[in-house]
């Protein structure tokens, strides 16, 4: 193996990430080479200091642009169980509706005329319920009128 | 925001957020900027939280996040002014051990290309396997691989270099 593909092992080695099958001939060729030593230490020198390198602390709330947060842009979302129970409340009340309208028999026309102190209901025909309409609203003749006056 | 302590976004947010800025901050991005991204990130996550459906998964889903967030900051060209002032920084701040090897690792990170920041960020800071790697960078695990190698000889030898000067 040559020194190149030795730190390409080692690289993976650092992380962990050798294959098993690599071991063997990474740690032959480490023993035998000290270049190839040297190269690993230096990668541990190197994460050492990755690891020596202090933590920033963040910045706080307001200092800079972190109150940006849009607390409006989370949108109040219906709750599951609400929903469903929603949707099938209006499909129940859907088909109900659409059942009664569909199978009630509505039966004759009717109309209920004021005659006296009495209510009489009666069946009335297309022709019926036009005559009745213009009685309704027909203005009272003249003569009876003065008739009834005593003119 | 949100204070709710029981909310499930705050719980994500308390978890996540320090965790985005430094990712931010470690790809150079200024405070300001990483903040500004950070915010953008849970912004989006605020909206498509009840998409979610694998809670397990959501440190994934606001890595890809972040990180369509941070390609965009990139293209529109609203870039980082922490390389001009970590040259500044360079005689005045570094005066520990630490600030040297801080200052020495992030110049390094600075000098390599986009891309290989980002892997070995994934890697080194955020702790991503190669198959989360895979999945935010749309590559095979075996490109991962490759490219994680490629990664890390260029990180040493810019290391090296401040090393030596």
């Amino acid at each position: 193996m040559n020194c190149e593909a030795c730190h390409e092992m080692i690289s993976a080695e650092l992380d962990a990430e050798l294959d098993t099958t690599e071991e063997p001939e990474l740690w032959t060729h480490l023993a035998e080479c000290q270049g190839c030593r040297q190269w690993r230490r230096d990668q541990l020198t190197i994460r050492h200091d990755f690891q020596r390198w202090p933590e920033e602390a963040l910045p706080e709330t307001g200092t800079y642009g972190m109150t940006a947060i849009p607390v409006k842009t989370r949108a109040y979302r219906v709750p599951r169980v609400l929903a469903w129970a929603a949707g099938l409340l209006i499909v129940v009340q859907g088909a109900y509706l659409g059942g009664t309208i569909t199978t009630r028999d509505i039966g004759t026309p009717t109309a209920i005329m004021p005659e006296g102190d009495f209510v009489e209901t009666i069946e009335l025909t297309a022709d019926d319920r036009v005559s009745q309409r213009f009685e309704q609203f027909s203005v009272p003749d003249a003569g009876n009128s003065l008739e009834e006056n005593g003119g | 925001m949100r204070t709710n302590a029981t909310d499930p976004f705050t719980h994500i947010y308390r978890h996540w957020a320090p965790r985005l800025f430094n990712h931010f901050r470690r790809l150079s991005w200024t405070v300001e900027d990483a903040s500004d991204l950070t915010s953008e990130v849970f912004a989006t996550a605020l909206e498509r939280l009840p998409e979610v459906r694998d809670r397990e998964r959501v440190g994934a889903w606001l890595w890809t996040i972040a990180n369509r967030h941070a390609a965009n900051r990139v293209r529109g060209e609203q870039r980082r002014r922490d390389r001009e002032s970590a040259a500044s920084e360079t005689t005045a701040a570094a005066k520990t051990t630490d600030q040297h090897m801080n200052h020495r690792l992030r110049r390094a990170l600075d000098a390599m290309p986009e891309d290989a920041r980002q892997m070995i960020l994934w890697r080194e800071y955020s702790g991503l396997n190669y198959h989360e790697i895979a999945d935010l960078s749309g590559r095979s695990v075996e490109s991962v691989r490759a490219a994680l190698y490629r990664a890390r000889v260029q990180l040493r030898e810019e290391y090296c270099k401040r090393l030596e000067s």
